[in-house]
């Protein structure tokens, strides 16, 4: 007890003698947090568009006005298709609507008149929203027209939608509990790999193996550190996303820090088990990147829906720890303490962290030997 | 002019046999990129599909089963089978086994017939708020369609309103596959990249090697772009290997010129690698220099348009990632992948990212003068 009182005592002063430890537990989290905070944003954005009236109709010119009018449009307005061509190819317009020239008459004579809507293909993202923007502003100024003429757009069904834990459906709701994700997995894992890999590139790993401590002390001490590093970064987080952000947290902050912790075993021993597998700083990083930072960006479902993902691809998210953590995270902020979804997903983290001990101790032993 | 180029061949030689000297250092140039293709290549869509919905139907009458059973035809819909109760549904909802619970009321179904105005629930998980926008809009046109069919019923022709066509250019049918793989290689070429740069100075300085360059019959500019052109012929490669398995394994067609893309990939790099040497001569260990790449690479990713559209950000932001070397980048080559860009256009995205590669390979090479003297 006492050596590993020292170990830990050692490692403290490690951390603190090195700007980049500190850098990446205090300034990186800030930083993650502003820029997911205000530029990953899938609320609705103002696209630039071109309109292209083919005549000068009341009909068209109203509905050039209407789109003009409209938060969702910049709006640059042309005779001809072909004047915007370039600028869709450039990526300066995001989208076109053609109004056909006979629009106004064929509406007066009671026939169906066709708007046509181009978008870039390109950026599949934004294409779908600019389309349903575009959809919407037109049945928005349609029912206004009919409104005008004194009927009524009588539908005989109506929808009431209403979205629990978010009722405006604010994307920064969702996506800044999930980032917490991202930044502890940045924490955990690369940090880890990162000063452990190093200890053995320089070989101080060997020198320490020779002190009067067993590997696993040594490896504990380490690992408290980054632990202890981790969960303070993960008060960091929350503290900005309520205090500044403003997002609600229902559930307890208690249930964070057990969550938290036990994603974090799952991340430590990921980094562990990347640095004893490369022993080189440059490979450890590239590792941690890839198999830590990524797949906590990307197939975690902090932006990208884990259902709409191929079956196959779905199976592997299920060794992602984030994954776990992602689904946790946004329900204790929103929804409150939901036990047995916590319950399960500790579950989950604490099994893949095992698995990766385990593989670790394996690897050890068999080295020894 | 012999004699520096000859100097240039051992600097660039030795680069690359510290690249490829052994088996772990060759399998990490291959591995890690086709991992990242097979692996995300599919996973970047905002796509929502598979959806999972509950519905409560209070209600038996000949309306409410029509709408129910359409939402089950759909197929973006996954309708447990299992009929809830509504705090069943309401678990569910909360468990986050369904992200839409649909409810119908017992008079659904009468007060469609009367056309008094019959009203559908749906209730929906705010944790997921995107797929849930984009879900409701899928549940809306089923009822809205249905509606509209009613209404026809009762006045032929009421529901000839405005019609749009929509069309989706360079890439009809939004094959996420085809923008993901242009996006790839500009990403998978930034991480490589800008990892090697940024530790191969700090990397001599924390071996100690560092002073032998500096005492070998090197200029700095020799040094320089010793490192600059393993880099970017590694990028080079990358990109080829990308190209290529994203055209066959992806079918992703290639409708500008090969040379503009590489030439696209070529300016990319050189900046990143420009970037990633000003970050490795300022640092001290490799450590801080994968912190300072981090700091780089993550901005650069999350402020791209590559997951989220720039026209979102606010204002200030949008005109601050003008900075961006990713973002150009991503213009450039989906570019001249999918819509054929003209070579004018292209430079447009190319100079800023010439600027940035100049001005921070100027930068690297003072403090190395600075280190020199």
């Amino acid at each position: 007890m006492r050596i590993l009182r020292a170990l830990i005592v050692k490692e403290f002063i490690q951390v603190k003698r090195d700007p980049a430890t500190v850098f990446v537990t205090l300034l990186l989290p800030l930083v993650l947090m502003f820029i997911f905070g205000y530029g990953v944003n899938l609320d609705v954005g103002r696209f630039p568009i071109g309109l292209v009236v083919e005549s000068d109709e009341p009909e068209s010119v109203s509905l050039l006005t209407a789109f003009s009018n409209s938060k969702s449009f910049d709006v640059v307005s042309g005779r001809d298709i072909r004047e915007f061509e370039a600028d869709l190819i450039a990526g300066r317009l995001k989208g076109l609507a053609v109004v056909p020239a006979d629009f106004g008459r064929k509406r007066a004579v009671g026939q169906a008149s066709a708007i046509q809507i181009v978008t870039d293909g390109t950026e599949a993202n934004t294409a779908a929203l600019v389309r349903s923007y575009i959809q919407t502003t037109i049945a928005q100024w349609e029912a206004g027209q009919l409104l005008e003429q004194g009927r009524r757009p009588n539908s005989p069904i109506s929808l009431e939608p209403r979205a629990w834990f978010n009722p405006e459906l604010t994307s920064r709701n969702f996506l800044l509990p999930g980032a917490i994700a991202v930044i502890l997995t940045i924490t955990g894992v690369i940090l880890t790999a990162l000063v452990i890999a190093r200890e053995w590139e320089r070989g101080t790993m060997e020198s320490l193996m020779s002190a009067p401590a067993s590997v696993g002390q040594i490896i504990f001490a380490k690992l408290f550190v980054y632990f202890s590093l981790a969960l303070f970064s993960l008060t960091l987080c929350w503290a900005v996303a309520v205090h500044w952000y403003e997002i609600p947290f229902r559930g307890s902050f208690l249930a964070l820090l057990a969550l938290g912790s036990v994603f974090l075993v799952a991340a430590l021993g990921q980094g562990l088990l990347i640095s004893a597998l490369t022993k080189n700083q440059y490979h450890a990083a590239e590792l941690a990147m890839i198999t830590g930072f990524l797949p906590s960006f990307l197939l975690s479902g902090v932006i990208f829906e884990i259902s709409s993902m191929p079956l196959a691809l779905q199976t592997v998210t299920r060794v992602i720890p984030a994954r776990y953590f992602v689904s946790s995270l946004q329900t204790l902020f929103l929804a409150g303490n939901v036990w047995p979804l916590f319950v399960s997903s500790m579950l989950h983290m604490a099994l893949i962290g095992l698995a990766f001990f385990f593989v670790m101790a394996f690897r050890t032993v068999k080295k020894v030997a | 002019m012999t004699a520096f180029l000859r100097r240039l061949k051992t600097l660039i030689v030795k680069e690359l046999l510290i690249l490829l000297r052994d088996a772990k250092g060759r399998s990490m140039l291959v591995v890690p990129p086709l991992l990242q293709l097979l692996l995300f290549a599919y996973a970047v869509t905002l796509e929502v599909r598979d959806v999972k919905v509950a519905i409560l139907n209070n209600d038996a009458g000949i309306h409410s089963q029509a709408v129910a059973r359409r939402i089950k035809a759909s197929p973006y819909f996954i309708v447990a089978e299992s009929t809830l109760n509504q705090s069943e549904l309401e678990e569910a909802l909360v468990n986050q086994e369904i992200l839409l619970g649909l409810i119908l009321p017992s008079d659904f179904s009468a007060k469609a017939e009367n056309r008094t105005g019959a009203s559908m629930q749906i209730l929906s998980d705010g944790r997921k708020s995107n797929a849930v926008q984009i879900a409701t809009a899928y549940v809306a046109e089923i009822v809205s369609q249905y509606a509209l069919e009613l209404a026809e019923a009762d006045r032929p022709g009421v529901g000839l309103g405005v019609q749009t066509v929509g069309r989706h250019w360079f890439n009809p049918n939004l094959t996420y596959v085809w923008t993901i793989i242009p996006s790839l290689m500009c990403i998978i070429t930034l991480l490589m990249t800008l990892n090697l740069s940024a530790m191969s100075l700090a990397r001599e300085k924390e071996l100690g090697t560092f002073e032998q360059l500096l005492v070998a019959p090197f200029s700095p500019a020799e040094i320089i772009i010793g490192k600059l052109a393993p880099a970017i012929l590694l990028a080079s490669f990358e990109s080829m290997l990308i190209y290529g398995l994203g055209r066959l394994l992806y079918g992703v067609p290639m409708r500008g010129s090969f040379l503009l893309m590489m030439m696209c990939v070529i300016i990319f790099s050189f900046s990143i690698i420009g970037f990633g040497l000003f970050v490795s001569s300022i640092v001290k260990t490799q450590q801080q220099a994968i912190v300072g790449a981090f700091m780089f690479m993550v901005p650069s990713v999350a402020l791209s348009g590559f997951a989220a559209p720039v026209e979102n950000m606010p204002l200030w932001l949008q005109r601050a990632v003008i900075m961006n070397p990713l973002k150009h980048a991503l213009i450039m080559l989906k570019g001249v992948f999918l819509k054929n860009m003209p070579a004018g256009e292209v430079w447009l995205n190319a100079w800023p990212l010439l600027v940035i590669g100049v001005l921070s390979l100027a930068f690297s090479g003072w403090l190395f003068r600075k280190n020199l003297g």
